[in-house]
């Protein structure tokens, strides 16, 4: 049975570090992490829920010790893989939201189609290098597809191959708690996205608008169809 | 006519570093065209055959041109144009 305050966090890096941090105490009654990775010591410059003693070991296991630490009385389990298709729904549907903090864009899209088609309001981010943008899609708002049509093909760069500087995460992961506190609390912030640029000091608000032609708000997309992401990730 | 066009991160390699850009132009196209002239390889990766790329957004002022005239948005003089394409990035993997 879905509560007032259950949150599925989808990474448990960069983005995730924050997002984790600052909902642990913020009244949110449960929150499940997925991820599939173990603690690598070059990240842990933007991955702030982990040390050097953890390099190595599961950042689920690490990061759920850590929100246990943060706040006992916080309910958290830990899915430990990735976040694919076969799975989207359900876990969906077990929560009240769902906060994305997954480094590449498949993963990002699937994070959106599945929450438009559960209902499930959804806050997403992306960085690389200096700047990236948060984003906070209602069921009845803009979502992912609105704003970027499809899985990018080619020519997109991800944290893995250039980088991303430790408080730019660590800035977006804060709008993106920031949001989902907000949708918790019952403001309805859908369609706003956030733009930081840490070299130009810039934070900046925009209004996404829904688009008629979105393939995932006009109910063309109504399934997870794996092929929808893995043939973007394989080209 | 000239416009500010703030380049994001991902493009600033295109420019020199430079995060902004002043561009003469009274329409988007005409102000990619500049980009392109100014700073060879910009227009293609904002755009392909049909238009701008799906996974690159284009604001004039804060209103994203597909809900304007898209490419052939108007622009006036002090008008700024920003570009936001599609990054991924939070978890290692």
């Amino acid at each position: 049975m879905t509560s007032a305050r259950r949150v599925l966090v989808v990474g448990a890096g960069g983005l995730g570090s924050p997002v984790l941090r600052l909902l642990a105490r913020s009244g949110v009654e449960h929150i499940t992490v997925v991820d599939d990775d173990v603690v690598d010591e070059s990240n842990l410059h933007r991955q702030t829920l982990y040390t050097t003693a953890d390099v190595g070991l599961s950042k689920i296991d690490r990061a759920m010790r850590v929100l246990r630490e943060l706040s006992p009385a916080l309910s958290v389990s830990g899915v430990e893989g990735r976040f694919v298709p076969s799975t989207a729904i359900d876990l969906l549907l077990e929560h009240t939201l769902v906060v994305e903090g997954a480094d590449n864009l498949a993963t990002k899209f699937l994070v959106a189609d599945a929450a438009h088609l559960c209902g499930v309001p959804a806050i997403q981010a992306g960085a690389v290098r200096w700047s990236g943008w948060a984003l906070c899609a209602l069921p009845d708002s803009a979502c992912l597809r609105c704003l970027f049509e499809d899985i990018p093909q080619g020519r997109i760069e991800t944290c893995a191959d250039a980088g991303v500087v430790g408080p730019v995460v660590g800035v977006l992961g804060g709008l993106e708690a920031a949001l989902a506190l907000r949708v918790l609390r019952g403001e309805r912030p859908g369609g706003e996205l956030w733009h930081y640029d840490a070299l130009r000091g810039a934070l900046r608000k925009t209004f996404v608008r829904r688009r008629n032609d979105c393939p995932l708000c006009s109910g063309e997309i109504q399934d997870l169809r794996t092929e929808r992401y893995t043939a973007a990730c394989a080209a | 006519m000239s416009v500010t066009v703030r380049i994001p991160t991902p493009l600033r390699t295109l420019t020199g570093g430079a995060d902004e850009v002043a561009v003469d132009g009274a329409t988007v196209a005409e102000v990619i065209d500049h980009l392109e002239a100014n700073h060879p390889g910009m227009k293609d990766r904002l755009c392909d055959e049909k238009g701008v790329r799906r996974f690159v957004n284009i604001y004039a002022n804060d209103e994203d041109i597909r809900f304007l005239d898209n490419l052939e948005t108007a622009l006036k003089e002090g008008d700024t144009l920003s570009i936001v394409p599609a990054i991924a990035g939070g978890a290692s993997r």
